[in-house]
């Protein structure tokens, strides 16, 4: 996202050894921390719940539980990460760090009632315990703020600090859940959620506090300042929630299929095709790492390169070279993240087809966990390409291929289903490498004539903007 | 006949010379009905008209530069432009000769139907001339501020392009720029003559202004004074006729670009008859009084003259000044000019703000006009007709009016001396003062001149023949 990092940028300016490998660390922690919590604790409890003899349908429904809320946080809170991690962008670009902090605040109050009103319509009628249902709503709660911190964090050097942290957070579950399992005094799967929902508003709180230091805590104008970003910015709004809901899309339609499994009548999920899922998107991390890296260091010096030549008095010739340059580096980067997120994948291609039969995957999930593998690789460069093109403020052009995935992903999920267990996998793989081709194709054109674009995109006059979100602003803190 | 008047900042929401004329124009033909096409800076100022409204002004068009900002900006557009538009577009800026009118209102109104300007502008093509034309012409220039002086130059052109014009038998534009530039446009579409009247050389006078302007800046002002000339210029070719007040402008137009053959002198003219009482000069027994029919402002340059009287105080200390004009429009100016008055311990001297200069002629023996800048003063032409000999500074066409256009032996109706020279003024004044028979001569000369060259009906008839002529040819 446009932005991102502008803070993690000194981390690079180390250029030493420790400093790259801090650098890795924190893209790393910052990209894959929540995905690792998860996963992390799931399969410890699900140890624990071995150890301890717990029936299976109970460690099913704690399973569910805690993947129901990881993906609809993921889906609900996207949009709003979006945006606010653009606000903050713009913020620390012009070095007003005084309303971020209560940014957060404003941003997780709206995230968090959009966020419930889904939860308590899913909740509504079905026949789950309602202690259950409490917890796992909290769990659900503090997941989307955790994914709204997260925009933040981005920003925080200390990934010591949030690595601890997120290990802390795990560590307190894991023991709290020994401790109810051990010591009996509440159901388990009851227990295990309570646990679980102590170890993440540890999480959360750390988090809080480690974003005010950072900030300060001083006192803003107001919550809700950044309001006017839903108007300025709704592209990257639905942007961002576009995407996510396509990611989850394949799954979500093959649980209405033959795959799919009903829990306490209250989920439904397709353990065949959602654990091969899983594993085929652990191959993407190092892209997603390498990504944030790779910009911050060669593509994001260039870019302000050829801004600061279009602003500052440059003349054709400047800005046509600090263009190509650009260009050039651009290319090549995504060039050196394409291949080297080629070998991963089939490394992990490999892996897979050695070690899941192992862990009790049938050879229609290994099949599966193939082309899924292949589809994340091709998700995951689109996910960079279109990240340029954010950095470039092709919205509408963004907008135009997540729109796209997602329809693919539809169209093409709904033909899978009809067609059978045989195209489960090769549909989404199908959408994603589409999809992706678009976004090459639309990058490479915007490049050829990215001049015309950042000239001719802005308005040819100042005009204000005065929708409801900007009007709501100004009613609450009373600008004229 | 219909005649379509094209005025520019001007009539009839600015008091000044071109918008008296204009008035004076449409009374004079009460026979012909008029359409005003009036291009106006603010829109606050529609309807607020400073002249009352002659009865054959039939129908006014405002159009405001700033409704410009109320256009919605569209988002970006691919190709909106053929090959051959691009190239009418870039000629445009380039300014290139010979550019073809029908083919820019094609662009802007395919057959007939308005585009939004903006719409242009936000294209990739749009953008590709502009960058063409940069490497070609301008890559010494920050791109960005070229790229937005190039925007706000055209827009305006762009959006006047759009707008309807009225329908009418022929076509006057009161300058060169963009009414001139519409009258041609106009002229083109309906198949109607088109003729230009130009007081000042509207390019030189942007050149003038642009120089001292702060919003452009550095080489830029050379971009946009480019533009005005380009302006004038495709007004000149697509004008059938050219006229001007006197012969200095004709020659300024000829090297800006117009066709000598379409040029036409036709001087302003004075209502004669408002002077006729005034008795010719005698002798008297009283002091010499030197007047100047004069606004108070800078460009009149009073100070040039009062340093004048002071040095014919010295010789002739009896010696009278009247400033005959409203000094209300600068004080600052008028302080100035009450603190030399100090300084120079002049005495006699008085301001009588705005009077009735018919009245007041007759009681003078030399008039004076100091100006450092003038198109064709109409105070020397009243002047004159009221028999005063006049001495002026070498401006606008004060040397015609003084001694005559090519072809006129009448002789001197005064002096010219060069502006600011303020002794050559004072030495003028003194030998006009001490010698009454060439006053008189000079003042039998000045009346003669101005009933033979420069009365109201010759003004008024000279039109009348110029749109008949015109409209005929045209048929």
């Amino acid at each position: 996202m446009a932005g991102i990092g502008f803070e993690l940028k000194k981390l690079f300016n180390d250029r030493s050894a420790t400093g790259y490998i801090k650098a890795y660390g924190c893209s790393a922690v910052v990209t894959a921390g929540p995905f690792a919590l998860m996963t992390g604790m799931v399969l410890m409890i699900q140890v624990l719940f071995r150890i301890f003899d717990i029936p299976y349908p109970e460690m099913q429904l704690y399973t569910a539980s805690v993947i129901y809320p990881f993906i609809f946080s993921h889906i609900a809170s996207s949009g709003f990460v979006m945006v606010i991690t653009r606000y903050l962008a713009d913020q620390l670009y012009s070095g007003k760090t005084k309303d971020i902090l209560s940014s957060l605040y404003g941003m997780s109050v709206i995230a968090l009632f959009a966020a419930s009103i889904i939860a308590i319509a899913f909740f509504w009628n079905k026949p789950l315990n309602f202690s259950v249902k409490v917890y796992t709503y909290v769990f659900y709660l503090e997941m989307i703020v955790v994914w709204v911190q997260g925009a933040y964090l981005t920003a925080i050097k200390d990934y010591k600090g949030l690595l601890v942290t997120y290990a802390f957070g795990v560590a307190i579950s894991i023991l709290l859940t020994l401790l109810v399992l051990y010591v009996q005094i509440m159901p388990p799967v009851k227990g295990a959620l309570l646990a679980m929902d102590f170890g993440n508003a540890y999480i959360m709180l750390r988090f809080f506090i480690y974003i005010g230091r950072y900030f300060g805590w001083e006192k803003s104008r107001g919550n809700f300042l950044f309001l006017p970003y839903f108007e300025q910015h709704k592209c990257l709004f639905f942007i961002a929630f576009i995407y996510t809901i396509a990611l989850y899309l394949p799954n979500l339609l093959i649980w209405q299929g033959p795959l799919g499994v009903w829990i306490e009548n209250t989920y439904i999920y397709a353990p065949m095709y959602d654990v091969a899922t899983f594993y085929a998107f652990l191959s993407i991390m190092p892209v997603m790492i390498l990504f944030v890296v790779s910009t911050e260091l060669h593509f994001y010096e260039k870019y302000v390169a050829y801004f600061s030549y279009i602003t500052d008095k440059g003349n054709f010739r400047e800005i046509e070279d600090a263009k190509q340059e650009l260009l050039q580096s651009m290319w090549s980067e995504l060039r050196n993240i394409i291949e080297f997120q080629l070998v991963f994948t089939i490394v992990f291609l490999a892996l897979g087809n050695y070690f899941l039969p192992m862990a009790g995957l049938t050879y229609t999930s290994v099949n599966m966990y193939n082309l899924i593998v292949l589809g994340a690789y091709f998700t995951g460069v689109m996910q960079v390409a279109y990240t340029i093109l954010l950095y470039f403020e092709d919205q509408q052009g963004v907008l135009w291929i997540v729109s796209a995935f997602f329809i693919l992903n539809t169209v093409f999920g709904g033909i899978g289903l009809w067609n059978g267990q045989e195209s489960y996998g090769f549909t989404f793989f199908l959408a994603a490498a589409i999809s992706c081709v678009l976004t090459i194709w639309r990058l490479s054109y915007f490049c050829k004539r990215i001049n015309y674009y950042v000239f001719c995109s802005r308005p040819v006059f100042y005009q204000e903007r005065k929708g409801p979100f900007s009007r709501i602003t100004q009613w609450i803190y009373k600008e004229t | 006949m219909r005649i379509c008047l094209l005025t520019e900042g001007s009539y009839p929401y600015v008091v000044g010379g071109v918008s008296s004329w204009i008035q004076m124009l449409i009374e004079g033909m009460p026979e012909h009905e008029f359409v005003l096409y009036s291009i106006g800076a603010e829109e606050k100022d529609r309807g607020k008209f400073k002249y009352k409204r002659p009865v054959n002004l039939v129908d006014v068009h405002e159009v405001f530069l700033d409704s410009i900002l109320n256009l919605k900006s569209p988002g970006l557009q691919e190709h909106n432009l053929t090959e051959s538009d691009r190239r009418c577009i870039k000629d445009l800026i380039c300014g290139i000769d010979d550019i073809k009118l029908d083919q820019l209102l094609e662009i802007f109104c395919p057959n007939g139907q308005k585009k939004d300007p903006l719409e242009i502008f936000m294209s990739f093509d749009f953008f590709d001339i502009i960058q063409t034309v940069y490497i070609e012409k301008y890559d010494y220039l920050p791109f960005t501020d070229f790229f937005w002086t190039i925007r706000s130059m055209l827009l305006p052109f762009f959006y006047l392009l759009q707008q309807e014009l009225p329908e009418a038998d022929i076509y006057h534009s009161v300058a060169t720029g963009y009414c001139g530039v519409l009258g041609g446009v106009a002229a083109t579409v309906y198949k109607k003559p088109f003729i230009i009247t130009e007081h000042g050389i509207y390019s030189r006078e942007r050149e003038e202004e642009i120089i001292k302007c702060s919003w452009a800046k550095g080489d830029f002002k050379s971009v946009w004074i480019q533009y005005f000339y380009n302006l004038a210029r495709l007004s000149y070719q697509k004008a059938n006729r050219v006229l001007t007040l006197f012969e200095k402008n004709a020659e300024t137009e000829k090297i800006l670009g117009c066709d000598e053959d379409k040029i036409e002198i036709v001087p302003n003219g004075i209502r004669i008859e408002r002077f006729s009482h005034i008795e010719p000069l005698k002798d008297h027994a009283g002091p010499i009084v030197i007047g100047a029919a004069v606004r108070v402002v800078p460009i009149k340059d009073i100070v040039t003259m009062l340093r004048a009287f002071f040095l014919v105080k010295q010789i002739l200390p009896e010696a009278q000044f009247k400033i005959m004009g409203q000094y209300e429009e600068d004080p600052d100016y008028y302080d100035i000019c009450c603190q030399t008055v100090e300084t120079l311990q002049l005495k006699d001297v008085e301001f009588t703000g705005s009077v009735n200069v018919a009245e007041y002629y007759g009681k003078m023996d030399v008039l004076v006009l100091s100006s450092i800048s003038e198109g064709q003063p109409l105070v020397v032409l009243e002047g004159l007709a009221s028999c005063r000999p006049f001495v002026t500074t070498d401006v606008g066409c004060c040397r015609e009016i003084i001694y005559g256009s090519t072809g006129d032996n009448r002789g001197a109706a005064g002096v010219v001396v060069a502006a600011m020279d303020y002794e050559k003024m004072a030495e003028e004044i003194l030998c006009l003062a001490k010698n009454l028979d060439k006053r008189c001569e000079m003042g039998r000369i000045g009346r003669e001149r101005v009933e033979a060259e420069y009365t109201y009906e010759k003004f008024i008839n000279a039109y009348k023949e110029i749109y008949h002529r015109e409209v005929e040819v045209k048929k």
